[in-house]
């Protein structure tokens, strides 16, 4: 009697675990995009990776069959002005199910994804993700679309503009022309006050 | 009895090792996808040079600048209070202590804001929080506190008490601007009173 207990006691258990074990597996969610390199690999990789020049751009634009840009702007800005047969995808969606496929093919015939937002800095993050993720057919604008355009010129890059350790020590003004032109004016209208007064206390 | 314990214990080291064949949990550290694109949508990581400048001036003490250009750049010009973490060191151990911590706001800055932007996707992917990237980069920071652009005639009050911190805080930080670039709006105002005088001049000299 008491063994018979004993061994319902057991089975129970068993059916139990194995109850627990079937749910876990169903509940167990595998992430939808893994990232095939992490953080830190990615750093070390990151010099290695060839970007497209703005004035490349306008060579290759027209070659569809070898690159493909991607539009991370709003479809207003892309309405507005886009690269010539330029897709949008709004850097929101750049992880939905038919973006990465579209992505995934790219990759597997071997053609270049080249991501621009209006500045560089918007395609950035968004490149490095799809990278992680295994698009390494994926290139950022360099300089974004403005530089495209030509709006800005120097295109933002990483090179210092300003000699910055000379203007801090020294306080020299080389490169603010317009506020050393002022003071000069200043200084010619206070003599020209004081001979008006001078005049003045003649005529009495 | 004996047996059933014996086919028990097996069962469970048969399940057990199932674990071996896992993948490997490679992006443990590393925060998914999806929800680093929403981080990488929502701009509020955006800190423009005047709200860092005025913090600075305040003392303020969570701020945690760090410049990611390379050592050499670091000393030949640093914004007062950073510290260089070149941007291939970034994940390096040495600074997990530093970036990964939710007290201080980390600020990252470089020539433009196009590395200091990467440094941020990366620490962000590693699940680190309150980071932050200076808009511009120190380009913008000397176009706009080291060298502050005069406001135009017509521009409004708020234009000129821009200008007006912008050139005291070209003051604290070093740049010797500021004694020539404070002057703009007195001299004119001197310039309409001459002008009165004229007027009356003439009517005197009528007598």
């Amino acid at each position: 009697m008491h063994e018979l207990l004993k061994t319902q006691r057991i089975s129970i258990a068993v059916l139990f675990f194995g109850f627990l074990l079937v749910i876990g597996l169903m509940v167990r969610k595998a992430p939808k995009s893994p990232f095939t390199m992490t953080a830190v690999e990615m750093l070390q990789k990151i010099p290695a990776y060839e970007h497209t020049s703005a004035a490349m751009a306008h060579k290759i634009n027209n070659d569809t069959n070898a690159y493909l840009f991607i539009d991370l702007r709003s479809p207003y800005d892309y309405e507005v002005a886009h690269v010539a047969n330029a897709k949008n995808i709004p850097t929101a969606f750049i992880l939905d199910e038919e973006n990465k496929t579209l992505f995934q093919r790219y990759l597997n015939e071997n053609r270049i994804v080249i991501l621009y937002g209006q500045s560089q800095r918007e395609s950035e993050a968004p490149w490095l993700l799809l990278t992680q993720i295994g698009f390494t057919n994926t290139q950022v604008l360099l300089g974004g679309f403005d530089c495209y355009q030509g709006i800005t010129n120097p295109c933002a890059s990483e090179k210092a503009r300003y000699d910055y350790a000379k203007i801090s020590k020294m306080g020299a003004l080389k490169s603010g022309q317009p506020t050393t032109a002022a003071p000069a004016k200043k200084k010619k209208a206070i003599p020209v006050k004081k001979k008006r007064k001078r005049a003045a206390e003649g005529g009495c | 009895m004996q047996k059933r314990y014996i086919f028990l214990a097996a069962l469970f080291l048969v399940i057990a090792s199932g674990l071996l064949f896992l993948p490997g949990m490679k992006q443990k550290t590393q925060i998914p996808a999806e929800h680093f694109l929403n981080d990488i949508h929502s701009n509020n990581r955006y800190l423009s040079t005047d709200e860092i400048a005025e913090r600075i001036i305040d003392g303020d003490p969570m701020l945690f600048i760090v410049d990611v250009r390379t050592e050499k750049e670091f000393d030949n010009y640093r914004i007062p209070g950073a510290i260089n973490i070149p941007f291939k060191d970034l994940l390096l151990d040495d600074w997990a202590g530093y970036l990964d911590q939710d007290i201080q706001d980390v600020i990252f800055y470089s020539n433009d804001d196009i590395l200091s932007e990467e440094a941020w996707a990366l620490c962000k992917q590693m699940g680190y929080s309150n980071l932050y990237v200076m808009d511009g980069g120190l380009n913008y920071w000397f176009e706009t506190i080291m060298l502050p652009p005069k406001p135009g005639e017509l521009s409004s009050s708020a234009d000129f008490d821009l200008f007006a911190f912008r050139t005291g805080a070209s003051i604290f930080f070093g740049s010797g601007s500021t004694t020539i670039a404070v002057k703009p709006q007195a001299p004119k105002a001197k310039k309409t009173l001459t002008v009165k005088k004229k007027t009356k001049k003439a009517a005197e000299e009528g007598c």
